[in-house]
């Protein structure tokens, strides 16, 4: 349902003076994004500045404007998984209240906009952070580490379990549903199932846990946002997601998100899990991550043919599939140096 | 054929063309707008680099796809890239070091159309062009 500013200010309004202890006013609405699906605004509600992430149509009304709907978790399991993660220490922000699709809002939820930077330009080589970035990736280890202590069985049903081999198969579909056409996603692929670990317990992972989607500030990490990825699956997996080239920002010589070093995220790690796994585990879930984006591209790609989403940056993003395909190309090749 | 000269013949071509309306987002649009439009606008223009590249490129890219139909047996009309892909998931196709070096030329030339100012392509340059030299 198409709701203007103001119908969306009311209903916030009157949903939150409801909340036991809410004063308000409500003020400085706003929209930020245009997701595919989901639209993200920000407010403050007295002194309490929040975010209101919004679906603004139902499943049906999304599939009949063909929209596709690949990236990322429902909205309603997404403030499950944000709860989840809250309880358990990690940075994620707390949500305040959440309406399933029946409320006028549609599905959405809204949450505590947590202080900090988030755009890597800002803080990735600004001398303001210098201090922040030193401690930042013995910090996003310990982060990583307490996401990975969620109990999987509280886990909503929504969230994806896919064992490794399933994955492989989820993915080798859609290399061979787009045509065929990158051999080096394909050699990524092929590489991947040739390398792949042994079988280990699944546990909950961010799955876009990286330099863009972390707050900042003097610090070092403030929040930890983007959680619509999340799903089961192997430990090193979001440790290698931070550190796959596409997320260092052209710092390559720092392998976590172009700011630090792996000795610091494993201590990190370490400090709260007990335990650290392997580099080598995590270079193997950098290839992954660099086939991912590659995967998110193609799908950017689809979305833009669709005609579900026009946007020009759909487009743009489509093309960036090469970064990835050059990367994977890279990384395999360093793996066999070693 | 033109003849080349300093002198402007006046006779624009499509990467010229596409010059202009470059110029024209980059310096008279994109400073009369903000928020999404604005940046939606660079993104464009963005994409108009890529297709002036991917224009410029097009002689290199069809002399490496020969390349590849020759060392592969491949036919004229069969676009390497995806046979290569197809013979990969099949396993058909042996990853040796002429696939790969044939491999890397291609996404050399790719990511300069598509994103010259990847930090990766640098590096890549310099392993597989500059090294190879040595």
């Amino acid at each position: 349902m198409a709701l203007t500013t103001e119908d969306v200010a009311s209903i916030l309004e009157t949903e939150l003076r409801s909340v036991q202890g809410s004063a308000g006013p409500l003020s400085g609405l706003r929209r930020l994004s245009s997701g595919a699906n989901n639209e993200t605004w920000t407010f403050d509600w007295g002194d309490s500045p929040l975010i209101l992430r919004r679906r603004p149509f139902s499943e049906e009304e999304s599939a009949a404007a063909g929209a596709v709907d690949e990236l990322g978790l429902a909205l309603g399991v997404e403030a499950q998984v944000l709860r989840l993660a809250h309880d358990a220490g990690v940075q994620a922000p707390e949500v305040v209240l959440g309406f399933d699709q029946q409320h006028v809002l549609g599905e959405s939820y809204v949450m505590e906009r947590l202080p900090g930077e988030a755009l890597p330009l800002r803080w990735l080589s600004s001398p303001d952070y210098a201090e922040a970035r030193v401690q930042l990736a013995y910090q996003c280890g310990a982060s990583l580490a307490r996401v990975h202590t969620i109990d999987a069985a509280k886990l909503p049903d929504a969230v994806s379990r896919l064992p490794l081999e399933a994955r492989f198969a989820e993915i080798q579909k859609t290399l061979t549903d787009a045509g065929h056409l990158s051999p080096a996603l394909q050699l990524g692929l092929n590489w991947l199932i040739d390398h792949a670990p042994d079988p280990e317990d699944l546990v909950l992972l961010h799955g876009d846990f990286r330099t863009g989607n972390i707050l900042v500030d003097a610090q070092g990490l403030s929040g930890v946002l983007d959680w619509e990825l999340a799903h089961c699956g192997y430990v090193a997996a979001d440790l290698g997601y931070l550190c796959t080239p596409v997320w260092r920002f052209g710092q390559l010589d720092r392998p976590v998100g172009g700011f630090g070093q792996y000795a610091d995220l494993l201590a990190g790690y370490k400090s709260v899990a007990g335990w650290a796994p392997e580099v080598s585990a995590i270079r193997y879930w950098e290839i992954f991550a660099a086939l991912s984006w590659g995967l998110v591209c193609l799908t950017m790609g689809r979305l833009w043919q669709s005609g579900g989403d026009r946007d020009v940056e759909r487009a743009a993003v489509a093309r960036r599939r090469s970064e990835a395909e050059l990367d994977l190309l890279l990384l395999i090749e360093a793996w066999s140096d070693d | 054929m033109t003849e080349v000269t300093n002198q402007p013949s006046g006779d624009l071509s499509l990467p010229e063309l596409l010059a202009s309306v470059r110029e024209f987002l980059a310096n008279d649009v994109v400073p009369q707008l903000e928020g999404r439009s604005q940046f939606n606008t660079r993104v464009a223009n963005g994409v108009l680099g890529t297709v002036v590249r991917e224009l410029a490129s097009a002689e290199a890219m069809a002399s490496l796809q020969q390349v590849a139909r020759t060392q592969w047996g491949l036919a004229q009309e069969v676009d390497p890239a995806q046979a290569l892909a197809k013979g990969l998931a099949e396993r058909s196709v042996t990853v040796d070091d002429a696939l790969l070096a044939w491999l890397r030329q291609y996404q050399l030339l790719v990511c300069q159309v598509n994103n010259p100012k990847y930090p990766s392509l640098a590096q890549a340059q310099q392993r597989w062009v500059e090294g190879a030299d040595n």
